[in-house]
């Protein structure tokens, strides 16, 4: 495969829809559909924020939607006018696809980083996170989006892409090096509750 | 080492670390959970001649790359883009860095812990110092456990070692280089300083008593 191909329309197509977020902080998110963004929940901690659009454009934005537990929060951002991204199904992918992540680690902006997919489940033990406790309805081991994708600080509530730039996560942390990013199907069922 | 029943897994194809150049691409492969097997997607660092490990373990071949190796990837595969199998991954040999045990290293392991069950060492009995002198390097004998090779040769406190087999010593990895598994039972003859003058002794080297770690040669 030529290098110059790789990954390079999708990454082009993605970047398009990746925004940052100030709100005290800085994160990323991605335009989800119809003026919707999402990004983490602990990237926005008041009703309103500031998306910054890739053209440059600073514009107001109002948080529709959010859950702390799964770390994921909706802004609306009318005056945005950001293509929306496609959704992928982390589900779907297999253990070893190429994945990548475009958020803004450490303020660079756009950035894309390769990995590949390891699997969407609980975190394994020995990665020193203790599996949240069982709460009425709910699982005890919620399920994360986990690739060997480098991040950092800024990649927060930004993208992880399978090859075709399909939207499989929403970042949210990484835990012993490892990427760990909420499912869009969550994001799904989120968006259907606001 | 394990032993499964015959057939119950397909065995990997080995390849030769050997072609392995910096900017090739690897995964190193993992079992966490009952999830299935991980991958960790990287390349090549660097590579390099033998090395030996903090503990003392000679390693055949230098072999760093840039992957993470997650809690639970320390002892899988270092895999190649045609699926060949180049060593063991370690996050644990020379932390940060993920390095890899190449294949030809694992294979003299393994035919020495199948012969015996465990991997034999050179040993002479004597602890050492290194020192230098207007002539150069050396070993100084800081002690001499009794009824050891180096006691049986005749070898005293404060003798300093200058020369093994003609080859001069000046380092600890220079004595271990001539004390690796298969030289249990050859004689080596040392050039020793002793009272300002160069005198010859031979010594037989003796198999270093299992349980033992890298002090007391």
């Amino acid at each position: 495969m030529p290098s110059g191909l790789f990954l390079g329309d999708a990454a082009a197509r993605l970047r398009a829809s990746v925004v940052a977020i100030v709100d005290g902080g800085h994160g990323a998110g991605f335009a989800w559909r119809d003026d919707l963004f999402a990004t983490s929940a602990h990237v926005v901690s008041s009703r309103k924020a500031v998306v910054v659009t890739p053209d440059g454009r600073a514009v107001e934005a109002t948080v529709v939607g959010r859950d702390v537990d799964r770390d994921i929060a909706l802004l609306h951002a009318p005056e945005a006018r950001v293509p929306a991204v496609t959704c992928g199904d982390p589900y779907a992918l297999r253990p070893g696809a190429l994945v990548f992540a475009v958020g803004h680690p450490m303020g660079v902006k756009d950035a894309v980083s390769v990995g590949v997919f390891q699997a969407v489940r609980a975190i394994p033990l020995g990665f020193g996170m203790a599996e949240r406790r069982p709460r009425r309805g709910r699982s005890p081991f919620i399920p994360w989006v986990q690739a060997d994708v480098r991040l950092g600080p800024g990649n927060s509530g930004g993208p992880i892409a399978d090859v075709e730039g399909n939207v499989i996560g929403v970042a949210a942390m990484i835990v012993s090096g490892l990427a760990l990013a909420v499912p869009a199907p969550d994001l799904e069922r989120l968006l259907s509750k606001a | 080492m394990l032993r499964i029943p015959t057939g119950s897994l397909r065995v990997a194809e080995l390849g030769d670390p050997a072609v392995l150049r910096p900017g090739n691409l690897v995964l190193a492969l993992g079992r966490l959970d009952e999830g299935g097997a991980r991958a960790a997607f990287g390349a090549v660092s660097a590579t390099g001649g033998k090395w030996r490990a903090w503990k003392g373990g000679e390693i055949d071949r230098w072999l760093q790359s840039d992957l993470t190796i997650y809690p639970g990837f320390g002892g899988g595969p270092l895999v190649d883009s045609g699926g060949q199998i180049h060593g063991i991954n370690s996050g644990a040999l020379s932390r940060p860095l993920a390095t890899t045990i190449p294949v030809e290293t694992v294979s003299r392991v393994v035919a020495q812990l199948l012969e015996r069950g465990y991997v034999p060492r050179g040993w002479i009995g004597a602890a050492m110092q290194p020192v230098r002198s207007d002539e150069g390097g050396g070993l100084l004998l800081v002690s001499i456990e009794k009824d050891t090779p180096a006691a049986t040769a005749g070898l005293l406190l404060g003798d300093v070692i200058v020369t093994i087999d003609g080859k001069s010593l000046e380092s600890f990895d220079q004595l271990l280089d001539v004390l690796s598994g298969d030289s249990v039972g050859k004689k080596v003859s040392l050039d020793v300083v002793r009272a300002g003058k160069q005198r010859k002794i031979e010594v037989v080297i003796g198999e270093r008593p299992r349980g033992r770690g890298r002090g007391g040669r």
